[in-house]
């Protein structure tokens, strides 16, 4: 054997060889830990990249100090924002109450992003729940996903919306793009894996192939080693060069808070709404002929929603207004509902920065709303909703 | 793939080592050690393996004409011609778009209109390093210095050792010849301890001392015009000490790797920072380069024979394409002409300066290098005058971010580079207390490497 020399010293000979098989081992070991043990926030500990659904199913994350992606991003732990988050998914892998996707009580389904899916808030405050509150009706939450012709028809018979009046409400961010105009859905990762292996694939084997492959990407011990490291990230011992990512700065009532940087320069970025049309366009009618109403959420960053508050004013051209201005013309010229939230969550964010102590309608270290930014937006989509189905 | 990552670390690394003494066979450890080598290579890029084969192929041939043919004018053509495609491959590669942005730039100062424009070239990792591999290889087979293989796998075995690819030291084939011959007898372990011990301690260098100034001064450098005069000086501090830990780091990576492998790699840094002089500088830093243009250049010019202005000529001529070998940039060219220019004024006035207290030429030279490394470290012209006018005026600007990062790291590698012992003046058999210090140090830099914090070795670009 060509490692009859490995006996016991204080030589690295020995030492250095045994480490690394202990650091492989315990690398290894640690990535069988479930994710919430180490992700600081709901989004990493559930969210499943290339399967059939997009959480966990039937899963239920509780914990008491989750904080920002921001915070996290820029390495800014001073202004990180603890909160508890419960965050509970169904038998579909949506989060929503477990007995939604069995009720048949759904009259209402959303789509859309992150934003949507109410990744930094609890059960009781995400947009759908919010939007059924306001609107007094079940919306089922199908975030994060886009509202693709064949997802939302399959969708809507599994969880029992009517025939005939069902709306789709997709919540299109700032910076996303609609579904491409395909009938076609991806086939989620264990489908692709039972066509390559044909005959060869077992039961469990797709199944796990892809627990293993899941686990093969996230290593705890690099996690750990990461915020280890950038503890010592602080401009002081070493620089911070995460700080790049985010823009750290004050609103008018004094309020610190984070963006990222990149919604800045989305934000001043000129962008053409035809393509966005074109498929919207599409999508419309293509879910009309399966008898539903399509209505669009026009949802800002936050950069957008803050820029006239900042204490130091941005003075590049604002080309956000414009966009979401020529969307919703071009989709009411085009027969398609819409709402943009841009002008009620800048209304809510500056009556909420003007109450005692300055409140914010985002997560101060994060880049969706919070409970409050959501109740501003439900209560305008719901407006747009009922306004929708109306004959 | 690095080092220092843990592809290397845990996969490469353990399966090329097992297998490798699982073989018995001289020409199954030759082919396993080739087939290893390229899918290190092709961890990078596996489209240039190809190159690397050819210049392989094109060597070896040589090498079985030089040994099968006494006519001189043949021999010259089994010298001339390889060397002519090994160099037009690494001109092309590294070189081709330098000569036109040359070309352009003087153009454009000639008021000429011309704008040549060449294909959009990716340099291959460590092709100056395989390169001068191969040229040595036939230029030593010419002088008859070596007597050149048959066995193709010996050969490219040699070319393409993973230990010493990319970032060399160049070994030469004579270098290690005993050792690739004998590669059947070595036996498992004999030089375990001494490989994981240059290992631990290149890693060590490269992960905890050349990284950390890096994540420092790199930010800072990209910045360089708002660099205070104490940060500018800083900067280039922590860069001398970067290049040296580093590229150390490296090599004594490779030296390690290459006794687990029961092969002896040559030394190539001899605390350099300790010279007391430019020739003692050049027979400490990058030793495996500089006695190659000693060897293959130098002494081809006619060396010091032939009078005092051929010998700065040949001193100037070698040390400017030394300089170009760095890479493809006047900057690099500047740097080489900067010792060169040094060497020269050595020779004219070496008595002078060796009549100085060796603790004042120690610092002379050291600083004298260190101003050198502007021009290696800047990317163009302006930045190197940029920086060199904040060294050398007063200038305020914000304090470094990793402020005291740098100066506890400085500290230690001022002392370890000036007044330590290197890696090969010291026996490899340590006291308890060193013996589990050195593994500490090497899970601090584990932790570092998983902590995503991987800086490419710096030698690796030229």
């Amino acid at each position: 054997m060509s490692l009859d020399r490995l006996r016991p010293s204080w030589q690295p000979g020995f030492l250095v060889p045994v480490l690394l098989a202990a650091w492989l081992a315990a690398d290894v070991g640690l990535r069988a830990l479930p994710l919430d043990r180490v992700s600081y926030r709901v989004w990493e500990a559930l969210r499943t990249f290339g399967a059939e659904t997009p959480f966990r199913p039937n899963a239920r994350y509780d914990r008491p100090r989750v904080y920002g992606n921001l915070a996290a991003l820029g390495n800014q732990p001073d202004l990180r924002e603890y909160h508890r988050v419960v965050f509970t998914t169904d038998s579909l892998g949506y989060h929503n109450r477990p007995d939604l996707a069995t009720g048949g009580s759904v009259s209402a389904i959303l789509f859309g992003s992150s934003f949507s899916a109410g990744s930094e808030v609890s059960d009781w405050e995400s947009p759908a729940v919010q939007i059924g509150r306001a609107g007094g009706r079940e919306v089922y939450n199908a975030a994060p996903s886009d509202p693709a012709p064949a997802r939302v028809r399959a969708l809507a018979a599994q969880v029992g919306m009517r025939e005939g009046g069902g709306l789709v409400i997709f919540e299109l961010l700032e910076s996303a793009d609609p579904p491409p105009i395909t009938a076609a859905l991806p086939d989620p990762r264990e489908l692709r894996c039972r066509v390559i292996l044909g005959v060869w694939d077992r039961r469990y084997t797709c199944w796990a192939l892809t627990w293993v492959s899941d686990r093969l990407v996230v290593s705890a011990l690099q996690v750990f080693a990461a915020r280890l490291y950038r503890r010592l990230q602080n401009d002081r011992v070493l620089p911070n060069a995460a700080a790049r990512h985010v823009i750290r700065t004050r609103l008018q009532s004094g309020t610190e808070l984070l963006f990222l940087g990149d919604e800045r320069a989305t934000y001043h970025r000129r962008r053409s709404s035809e393509d966005v049309l074109r498929r919207l366009t599409w999508l419309s009618n293509r879910l009309a002929l399966q008898r539903q109403r399509l209505l669009v959420v026009l949802t800002p960053h936050k950069y957008s929603v803050y820029a006239p508050l900042l204490a130091e004013p941005d003075t590049g051209l604002a080309e956000t207004p414009r966009y979401f201005a020529a969307l919703e013309a071009g989709m009411r010229a085009r027969g398609i509902a819409v709402v943009d939230l841009l002008e009620p969550l800048r209304a809510a964010a500056r009556d909420a920065a003007a109450r005692r102590g300055g409140g914010l309608i985002f997560w101060r270290d994060d880049t969706h709303w919070n409970a409050a930014g959501i109740a501003a937006g439900a209560r305008a989509i719901a407006t747009a909703a009922r306004a929708a189905v109306t004959p | 793939m690095l080092f220092n990552s843990p592809l290397f670390l845990f996969a490469f690394l353990p399966v090329t080592y097992l297998v490798f003494w699982r073989l018995k066979r001289k020409d199954d450890r030759y082919v396993w050690l080739t087939l290893t080598g390229y899918l290190f290579y092709a961890a990078w890029d596996y489209r240039f393996c190809a190159l690397m084969a050819t210049s392989t192929v094109v060597a070896y041939l040589a090498g079985l004409g030089l040994a099968r043919w006494d006519d001189p004018r043949v021999r010259r053509l089994c010298l001339i011609a390889p060397i002519t495609v090994d160099l037009s491959l690494l001109g092309f590669f590294k070189y081709a778009n330098f000569g036109l942005h040359t070309a352009n730039s003087v153009a454009a100062w000639l008021h000429v209109p011309l704008h040549l424009s060449g294909p959009d070239i990716v340099l291959p990792v460590g092709i100056s390093f395989y390169t001068f591999h191969t040229i040595t290889y036939i230029v030593d087979a010419y002088r008859r210095t070596i007597t050149p293989t048959r066995n193709f796998f010996e050969f490219s075995c040699y070319v393409s050792l993973f230990s010493q690819l990319v970032a060399g030291p160049i070994v030469r084939f004579r270098q290690i010849e005993q050792d690739l011959e004998e590669i059947d007898q070595h036996q498992p372990g004999r030089t375990w301890n001494i490989g994981w011990s240059f290992f631990t301690i290149g890693m060590i260098k490269k992960v905890i001392i050349a990284d950390s100034i890096a994540a420092i001064i790199n930010p800072a450098l990209a910045g360089y015009g708002q660099l205070s005069t104490a940060g500018a000086w800083l900067c280039m501090l922590g860069y001398a000490y970067q290049i040296y830990f580093d590229f150390s780091g490296y090599s004594d990576m490779a030296v390690g790797l290459g006794h687990l492998f029961g092969i002896r790699i040559p030394q190539n840094f001899n605390s350099p920072y300790q010279a007391t002089d430019p020739s003692d500088f050049w027979r400490r830093w990058h030793i495996s380069l500089s006695t190659c243009l000693r060897d293959y250049l130098y002494v081809p010019l006619g060396g010091s024979r032939e009078g005092a202005w051929h010998t700065y000529r040949n001193i100037m001529i070698t040390m400017l394409l030394g300089g170009l070998w760095h890479g493809a940039s006047w900057t690099f060219v500047a740097w080489g002409g900067y010792h060169g220019l040094l060497l020269v004024a050595y020779r004219l006035a070496g008595p002078a300066w060796d009549a100085l207290p060796a603790a004042l030429r120690r610092a002379g030279m050291f600083f004298l290098v260190l101003i050198g490394w502007v021009a290696f470290r800047a990317n163009d012209w302006r930045m190197a005058s940029g920086l060199l006018g904040t060294m050398f005026s007063w200038t305020s600007g914000p304090e470094l971010a990793g402020m005291i990062g740098l100066v506890l790291v400085l500290g230690v590698a001022a002392v370890v580079a000036h007044a330590g012992r290197n890696t090969w003046q010291v026996s490899h058999q340590w006291p308890r207390a060193v013996g589990v210090g050195l593994a500490a140090l090497f899970a601090v830099s584990l932790l570092v490497m998983y902590a995503g914090q991987r800086i490419p070795f710096l030698y690796f670009q030229f």
